[in-house]
């Protein structure tokens, strides 16, 4: 099973369940079996809810029932602990994975995490970690697992307190938080005695000694930078300027066709600096324009349950869901939906040409539900695609989107649609610049 | 009770808000009722700050019952009569300062969520509203209230609170202090 703990300095506090509830209710933490909302509820109800909320970001469900063991007075300390709890909870792992020797994982986290999961450090952590000793000691006696989880700086002040047993994970990104889970969700199922090889990772090594090496004077930086520049001035007479304008000036007006094959004369360039000047073009001009684009969508998936979770639809008393679609997953869905829709907002300032495809996964075979169209956005309009899944399979959202309304980018588009996994149509319209998304169903 | 005894009660509510001195107040005023639901204990209690055995006091009063209705409509910052009739969902309460909605929880352990949505912008009316005092079938009725969030005020009841079951008779009339 993997409990999660939130450190008080008075007592450390369990996550004892989430439920999800109705889209009207503000969320809202209660001390178990008592009813009585803690004072940070209404702090926990913006943590969820968007626009400010994240947990909503991550899971598509606006509102939420986190019951704890203890009080919670006041502070954010407890965000890190509940993000970690409510990714576990959207996995199917929060308090259910469990392995047959009957070992626990327990989480130990406090930091407070912005909207994009960045988390800063905290205040009096060695008070909370030594008010967590009775704790610990149990953990201990039981032969369970018990992970650590700070920001680096407060895992810093506590150095000197940690001892060998403990898994810590010093977590400032997203990224860290993800490896965090991914850690507490298969090292569960691990022989304890394993688990003292993963107190640091390879990579955290290698990354924090070069961060060392470049933090010890400003005078290495400097030289650093000087002998960079002093690089890039005698390199860059040698850098091809005209093709690299023809190329943008070709993307400018939609020949994306002579633009890949120009692309692809340079990357089999025997000269090194033409080679890498074009990389780097592709890099920083063409795929950063992808990335753009890509983010001027307001891409959501709306959908409707009935309002006593039975499987009749069409009455007066439906609950909405949305859920934002801004990584590569996502959520599963309530199988006993009555509606699903696909929106698609242009919140940029130009008009946008936009190709949409979606299909449903069964193993390695893939069913179209939505055939591929291109259609035109102009700045605010938005589209709704009705998705209509009549099995149950995960489903995979594909989109492109460029300012060229042709049928270059969209042929590569619809060659993309027939093989979702395949690289090679995907990859041209990378290469020319095209927005490019797709999302992929775990479960249904 | 007859109008002007009613015009006098609401006076003297807005007369005891005046006084800040309400320890000296109360020494000179005479209790007016029996089971020591005096004038001053009713406006104690009407601004919230009496416990439940003085509301069970006054419910059992039909004197105290009556002057701390006139002083709870004088006092409350909004209020709900009445339903007109039957609500075909005993689980909503419209009203014209605010609507009552009542959720049970999708855990089903008992826990209900009562709602009250206000009308007004949170800037417009008065924020610090820290009771919601029922009355039905002459039984007054109290709970504390938590701070407005996005014009509504959530409170977490049991699902045998008798409250709750004051909130879906369409005879209770609600007053928020």
């Amino acid at each position: 099973m993997t409990c999660v703990f939130i450190p008080t300095t008075q007592h450390p506090v369990e996550i004892i369940s989430l439920t999800e509830e109705h889209s009207d209710i503000q969320s809202v933490i209660c001390i178990t079996n008592t009813f009585n909302a803690l004072p940070v509820s209404t702090a926990y109800h913006g943590f969820v809810r968007r626009p400010t909320g994240i947990i909503q970001k991550l899971t598509g469900i606006p509102s939420f029932r986190a019951d704890v063991s203890g009080i919670i007075d006041q502070g954010d300390s407890w965000q890190l602990s509940m993000l970690i709890a409510h990714r576990l909870h959207h996995h199917d792992q929060f308090r259910k994975a469990h392995d047959a020797a009957g070992h626990m994982a327990h989480i130990w986290a406090s930091g407070q995490v912005d909207i994009n999961q960045n988390v800063t450090p905290i205040q009096h952590i060695r008070e909370k970690f030594q008010a967590s000793q009775s704790l610990f000691d149990d953990i201990r006696s039981r032969g369970d697992q018990l992970h650590i989880v700070l920001h680096p700086d407060n895992w810093a002040e506590l150095q000197d307190m940690i001892t060998e047993d403990m898994i810590c994970h010093r977590v400032s990104v997203a990224a860290d938080i993800d490896q965090l889970l991914s850690d507490a969700r298969l090292s569960v199922f691990q022989p304890h005695s394993n688990l003292a090889t993963s107190r640091l990772r390879p990579h955290q090594n290698i990354s924090t000694s070069f961060r060392r090496l470049f933090n010890r004077s400003w005078k290495r930086r400097m030289l650093g930078y000087g002998l960079t520049m002093s690089i890039m001035i005698s390199l860059q007479q040698m850098i091809p300027w005209h093709p690299i304008h023809a190329a943008m000036e070709m993307e400018k007006s939609g020949a994306h066709v002579e633009l890949i094959r120009m692309l692809k004369s340079y990357r089999q360039d025997d000269r090194f600096i033409p080679r890498l000047s074009f990389l780097y073009f592709e890099e920083a001009y063409l795929k950063e324009k992808s990335r753009t684009l890509i983010n001027q969508l307001d891409m959501q998936l709306v959908w409707a349950v009935s309002d006593d979770n039975s499987a009749t639809c069409g009455n007066a008393q439906m609950r909405w869901h949305r859920y934002q679609i801004t990584d590569k997953t996502l959520p599963s869905l309530p199988r006993q939906r009555c509606q699903l829709y696909l929106e698609i907002q242009n919140n940029g300032t130009d008009r946008l040409a936009l190709a949409v495809a979606i299909h449903a996964k069964d193993g390695d075979t893939i069913t179209p539900i939505l055939q591929p169209a291109q259609t035109e956005l102009a700045p605010t309009e938005h589209i709704r695609h009705p998705v209509q899944t009549g099995d149950n399979k995960p489903l995979i959202i594909m989109m492109s989107a460029s300012d060229h309304l042709t049928m270059n980018w969209y042929r590569w588009f619809k060659r993309w649609s027939n093989r979702p996994m395949g690289m090679n149509a995907r990859k041209s319209l990378l290469d020319t610049g095209i927005g490019v998304h797709m999302a992929v169903q775990d479960k249904p | 009770m007859t109008k002007p005894n009613e015009a006098i009660l609401s006076d003297a509510g807005i007369l005891f808000d005046k006084i800040t001195n309400a320890h000296l107040m109360h020494q000179h005023v005479e209790a007016t009722a029996s089971d020591g639901c005096d004038l001053h204990r009713l406006w104690q209690a009407a601004n919230g700050q009496a416990d439940d055995t003085v509301l069970h006091a006054i419910s059992l009063n039909l004197t105290a019952r009556r002057q701390f209705k006139a002083i709870l409509s004088q006092k409350a910052s909004a209020y709900q009569p009445q339903q007109a009739a039957a609500s075909s969902d005993s689980n909503i309460r419209n009203g014209a300062d605010f609507d009552v909605r009542i959720t049970p929880s999708s855990s089903q352990d008992g826990l209900v969520y009562v709602q009250l949505i206000f009308h007004q912008q949170a800037s417009e009316q008065d924020t610090d509203k820290q009771m919601l005092i029922s009355h039905c079938h002459g039984i007054f009725r109290q709970k504390p209230l938590t701070a407005v969030q996005d014009q509504r005020i959530q409170i977490l009841l049991h699902h045998d609170d008798p409250m709750l079951k004051d909130l879906k008779d369409p005879e209770t009339e609600l007053y928020i202090k």
